[in-house]
């Protein structure tokens, strides 16, 4: 898409800005790990030379994901050289490492030293954990920052491309609209492989901050991370919020450091954020709406400007920066599905035209591509858009999308005359998902199979087996006798 | 509530979760981790420790409960309700 971006905002741009003018502060904590911005900058440029010398210029180059110094210098290096990054979940099976891998083309993977073997045994490109030695070279520009790659309805990941210059103009909106003062902490607890982690990275070396990664993954450890990392910029699916609460550390007054607290990913409960808005009494309070298709986040609420007597969940606010959001619906209709335009929009799918066509669309004596997101919305007078609902069977878990037939394909390759039919189930603030299946079949070795193919937040929390699918009365399976024999049967 | 009795209402909370991962109640000993067996997700344990307070009648410190090792086995949670920490 050729829409005028500002170079400044580059992810790497911003980054080396941040290193000439606070070349001594911290860039990176974990553990007991601290780089400062020019040790950083000097571990990203190895990384840089080692891409220069072993993979063709401007291709991709896959990150393990695990949080370790080596995937952030990694990211960053990869950028320096000019190519993309493809990042792998460390707690993905390998199958799914390999699928990845295989539709992004990526040439060669970087992994920290403790999983470089393990990777190395289960893909056939080379796998660097050492870098040194490589000469550095200068900074280059690139089309192409990173590809994501989200759940696929057909059976199979869907890779998302997304250039410098989305990221650049997501940047610009933000960097320019949150005062973030140099030495600001920010959390990191997005996986790398989810594209919100690229706000986590380039707000924060964009904004002289420190990123503090922490040491241990489990989301129990947050609470005490978040006062011991002295965090003052938060970011977070609600899910983890709600965790919190739960764990009682949600109350007035708890998070006294915070100045700045991020949402995204899913719907945020009004309740939920009005507790946050006491317990981050000094922060401001953002509920950000995205597809990654659209780069991070593309509307924005103040959830400050809250009418106090909402109910539900939190606006997605309006479209920001210089992208436009339009609601398609029929003329009697209040409802409708949300079309998002703009800097910040892919080009489409990964080697996949016929989705790409389907999803990006033209509007009549309109020139823009429009990405349909597929989610219902509501546009009210004021112009905020609502989140109402789903087009189609696509859900959240955990922040996560997932196209439920992702599962069910797996399934029916292994019950082939079954019918296979995975569910949402919701509660207590969570999400989860259940297979029901119409067979009598043993369904712990289904689970482990899916286990081995599917990240975990992807695999049904059980799988029901049953006589036959109930119906409504129109023929269709009836879905709620479904969830409700999950839920009580 | 002692060891044994404490350990005894874990399974029966965890209902028929480990089962669905082919685990043997045999397996399910004070090694075994609930969250990194798969057994319970994050949100899965922090239900679990707030039916156990209501049953046991104590109430935990969530945010210094997992500050140790070991924090999330069968062996952890019985330790978190009869040791006072």
């Amino acid at each position: 898409m050729s829409m005028a971006v500002d170079e400044r905002f580059d992810p790497y741009a911003v980054f080396a800005a941040s290193v000439k003018r606070f070349p001594e502060h911290p860039a990176l904590r974990i553990g007991a790990l601290q780089w400062s911005y020019s040790e950083l900058e000097a571990q990203a440029a190895s990384i840089a030379g080692w891409c220069e010398l072993n993979t063709p210029s401007g291709s991709r180059v896959a990150v393990h994901g695990a949080k370790g110094a080596i995937a952030y210098a990694a990211i960053l290096g990869i950028l320096r050289s000019g190519r993309s990054y493809v990042p792998l979940h460390p707690d993905h099976p390998p199958a799914r490492w390999r699928a990845i891998i295989e539709r992004s083309g990526a040439s060669a993977c970087i992994a920290d030293p403790t999983y470089a073997q393990q990777i190395q045994a289960e893909v056939e490109i080379p796998v660097c954990s050492d870098p040194s030695g490589a000469s550095v070279v200068p900074a280059r520009g690139g089309e192409e920052a990173y590809v994501m790659f989200t759940s696929g309805s057909t059976g199979g990941p869907k890779g998302v491309p997304i250039t410098r210059a989305n990221v650049a103009a997501y940047l610009e909106h933000v960097l320019t609209e949150y005062r973030f003062r140099a030495g600001e902490h920010f959390s990191q607890l997005f996986a790398l492989t989810f594209d919100l982690s690229v706000h986590d990275l380039f707000v924060c070396w964009g904004s002289g901050g420190c990123l503090c990664v922490p040491e241990d993954d489990s989301a129990l450890r947050i609470p005490s991370y978040l006062e011991q990392q002295r965090i003052t910029s938060w970011f977070s699916v609600p899910s983890l919020a709600s965790l919190l609460r739960r764990m009682r550390a949600i109350r007035p007054g708890a998070f006294p450091h915070l100045r700045y607290s991020f949402f995204c990913g899913e719907a945020l409960p009004v309740d939920l954020a009005k507790a946050w808005c006491e317990a981050a009494s000094g922060s401001a309070v953002v509920n950000l709406y995205g597809p990654t298709e659209a780069t991070i986040a593309i509307t924005a609420f103040d959830v400050r400007k809250m009418d106090p007597a909402s109910t539900g969940t939190v606006p997605l606010g309006r479209a920001i920066g210089g992208n436009v959001a339009r609601v398609e619906r029929a003329d009697d209709a209040v409802e409708g599905e949300l079309l998002l335009s703009g800097p910040q929009l892919s080009a489409g799918y990964l080697n996949d035209p016929i989705a790409t066509k389907k999803a990006f669309v033209k509007a009549p004596g309109d020139e823009r591509t429009w990405y349909r997101t597929g989610d219902i919305v509501r546009l009210d007078v004021e112009g905020i858009l609502h989140f109402v609902g789903r087009t189609d069977d696509q859900v959240k878990v955990l922040g996560h999308r997932v196209e439920p037939g992702e599962v069910d394909t797996l399934l029916r390759a292994r019950v082939p005359d079954a019918s296979v039919l995975t569910l949402p189930i919701s509660g207590s603030g969570s999400t989860r998902l259940v297979t029901f299946i119409d067979r009598n079949v043993d369904t712990p070795p289904l689970l482990l199979d899916l286990r081995k193919e599917l990240p975990a937040y992807m695999v049904p929390e059980r799988i029901i087996c049953v006589d036959g699918f109930p119906t409504t009365a129109h023929g269709k399976v009836d879905r709620k006798a479904l969830i409700d024999l999950a839920q009580h049967g | 509530m002692d060891k044994v009795a404490l350990q005894g209402l874990i399974v029966e909370k965890l209902g028929a979760r480990p089962a669905r991962l082919g685990l043997r109640a045999s397996e399910i000993t004070a090694d075994l981790d609930l969250v990194r067996s798969g057994v319970l997700d994050s949100l899965g344990f922090v239900d679990l420790i707030t039916e156990l307070e209501t049953a046991v009648g104590k109430q935990v410190e969530f945010e210094k409960a997992f500050d140790r090792p070991g924090a999330t086995t069968v062996g952890g949670v019985i330790d978190l309700f009869l040791n006072d920490r």
